[in-house]
């Protein structure tokens, strides 16, 4: 990725959009501290972070759900929040639990069942879940939409706005350009590792770069 | 369950000596095999160089407590020092090699158990080299003189509670949680936030540290050590024990130590085809129970979760 500036204030959902490969979960991967930047800056709360690995980040206050959900098949759906649980988050254990579970009644009802077990949009839940045990001020979203019937897509959509309406904030990776202007304040689009374009929702909602980078017209 | 130990200890008492000395030889196996577990079934590494530990721990008390520097400090000190000194090559040995996964992992490993082995057998001045060290210390508890075979169940049969116990909490701990999700997907666990070298090292040495204790109380036991005791099919044979009784299990582990242990003893008979028989016997196990004889979920957790709801 070359030249990437993005930025995102307290309580905003920033929505990246862009085609394959344009770098979009990189640059998720890097800010988690999942991949390490070659060069540049990465601010978090205004202190610099860039380096920082990823379980330093999530103390700080990051939460990262990995595309492609990546929850621990094995383990059952309590166990797999007990592993993103994070102490001295200023929340304690059960607290989270009951936060987590009012959100998705359904993880709830299927504590004790492996996660194997759920669904694909389940799983999807329970990795937005687990996410959230740590408590983060910040969520990454990594294409929570992948692969899901568009019924669950919704389901899980309204959670996101309602973790917005609590504080949280989001950046969140989408292919689904639709979906995503729906619910961002900002946008950014990718393509090649570059900002393509930017701005707030409203204002580049119908913006003809953005269908450009989709649909390019044939000169 | 509390009354497996009485009833191994009731057995065990009236056995002759032979017999005996054998279900010593299960207890100390099954005491090795919890250890490595945290590492192979929990956190899902494989180590193939378990023996060193035991090693580390089988010198430290040949060391202190014999002839050989005329050091003959008390058992329980030694047992502590050989547990530190074990959990200290466990962080030591760590540190290099838990950024290797997988194949590499066991490679370096198993390189490690070579190289304590042959420093065993190198370093004359203190080890003796292959000669070993022999009239070590009898060991003594509070007074207690661990001397007989029977002596030594006792002192097996409370170490091998203690170290279940121990097991069992740290499986049902955060700890062992974090170590399930580091088993399952190592990314996705660095991505939920868990310090996965952090919780790897930890494994590490607290398998070590058990695998210490071990030794300290097998070289009280043989009252003699060389290094022919520590090869790598000594290790080998404590991952086969994890292995085939049940990855992540204690209680397989248990089940395996025993069969182990005793397949060979009663295969001595038809000593031409013994290892042909035991190879074969080991390769049906696998065959026909991948996940080894009782699988991962019907540990100790569930067995208590049984009796509670009766």
């Amino acid at each position: 990725m070359h030249g990437v500036s993005l930025e995102l204030f307290a309580g905003e959902v920033v929505c990246i959009i862009g085609p394959n490969g344009a770098g979009k979960t990189t640059l998720l991967r890097t800010v988690s501290g999942l991949c390490r930047p070659i060069a540049g800056r990465i601010a978090f709360k205004g202190e610099p972070v860039q380096g920082a690995k990823p379980f330093q980040m999530a103390r700080r206050g990051l939460g990262h759900c990995p595309e492609g959900r990546r929850v621990f098949q094995h383990l059952s759906v309590e166990e797999n929040l007990i592993a993103g649980f994070l102490p001295g988050r200023g929340k304690s254990r059960a607290e989270l639990f009951e936060e987590v579970y009012s959100l998705f009644p359904m993880l709830g009802e299927r504590r004790t069942q492996s996660a194997s077990r759920l669904s694909g949009g389940q799983q999807q839940m329970l990795a937005v879940a687990r996410a959230l045990m740590g408590n983060p001020e910040l969520l990454l979203l990594d294409e929570p939409s992948l692969g899901l019937a568009p019924i669950v897509i919704h389901q899980i959509f309204e959670i996101v706005i309602r973790l917005a309406e609590r504080g949280v904030s989001i950046i969140l990776v989408e292919q689904n350009v639709d979906l995503s202007f729906e619910i961002a304040d900002f946008i950014y689009a990718f393509e090649h590792g570059r900002v393509h374009c930017a701005g707030p929702a409203d204002t580049l909602r119908g913006d003809e770069r953005v269908r450009d980078l989709y649909l390019p017209r044939v000169a | 369950m509390a009354l497996m130990p009485i009833a191994v200890v009731v057995v065990g008492v009236f056995l002759p000596a032979y017999p005996l000395r054998i279900l010593d030889l299960v207890l100390l196996y099954a005491i090795l095999g919890m250890g490595l577990n945290i590492v192979v079934g929990y956190a899902g590494l494989l180590d193939l160089g378990y023996v060193a530990f035991y090693a580390i721990g089988a010198y430290t008390y040949a060391l202190l407590a014999s002839p050989q520097f005329d050091l003959h400090l008390p058992f329980l000190l030694i047992l502590a020092i050989g547990a530190g000194l074990a959990a200290l090559a466990g962080v030591l040995l760590g540190i290099p090699v838990l950024r290797l996964r997988g194949d590499y992992l066991a490679i370096v490993t198993l390189g490690f158990g070579e190289i304590i082995r042959v420093l065993m057998n190198n370093l004359d001045w203190m080890t003796n080299g292959p000669q070993g060290i022999a009239r070590i210390d009898e060991a003594s508890l509070f007074g207690w003189r661990v001397s007989t075979p029977v002596d030594f169940l006792y002192l097996l049969v409370g170490l091998a509670v203690l170290t279940f116990l121990f097991v069992w909490r740290l499986q049902e701990s955060a700890l062992g949680t974090a170590l399930a999700a580091v088993r399952e997907d190592q990314d996705a666990a660095r991505g939920c936030g868990i310090d996965t070298t952090g919780v790897k090292l930890i494994a590490f040495a607290t398998s070590a540290t058990i695998g210490g204790v071990g030794g300290v109380v097998f070289a009280s036991m043989q009252r003699f050590v060389s290094p022919e005791s520590f090869t790598f099919w000594e290790s080998l044979s404590i991952v086969l024990v994890v292995v085939v009784g049940g990855l992540g299990n204690p209680f397989g582990v248990m089940l395996g130590a025993g069969l182990l242990v005793l397949v060979p003893e009663l295969l001595r008979a038809y000593a031409d085809y013994r290892q042909l028989l035991f190879g074969v016997a080991l390769v049906l196990v696998i065959l026909a129970r991948p996940m080894g004889l009782i699988r991962r979920e019907y540990g100790p957790s569930w067995f208590a979760r049984k009796l509670m709801a009766r």
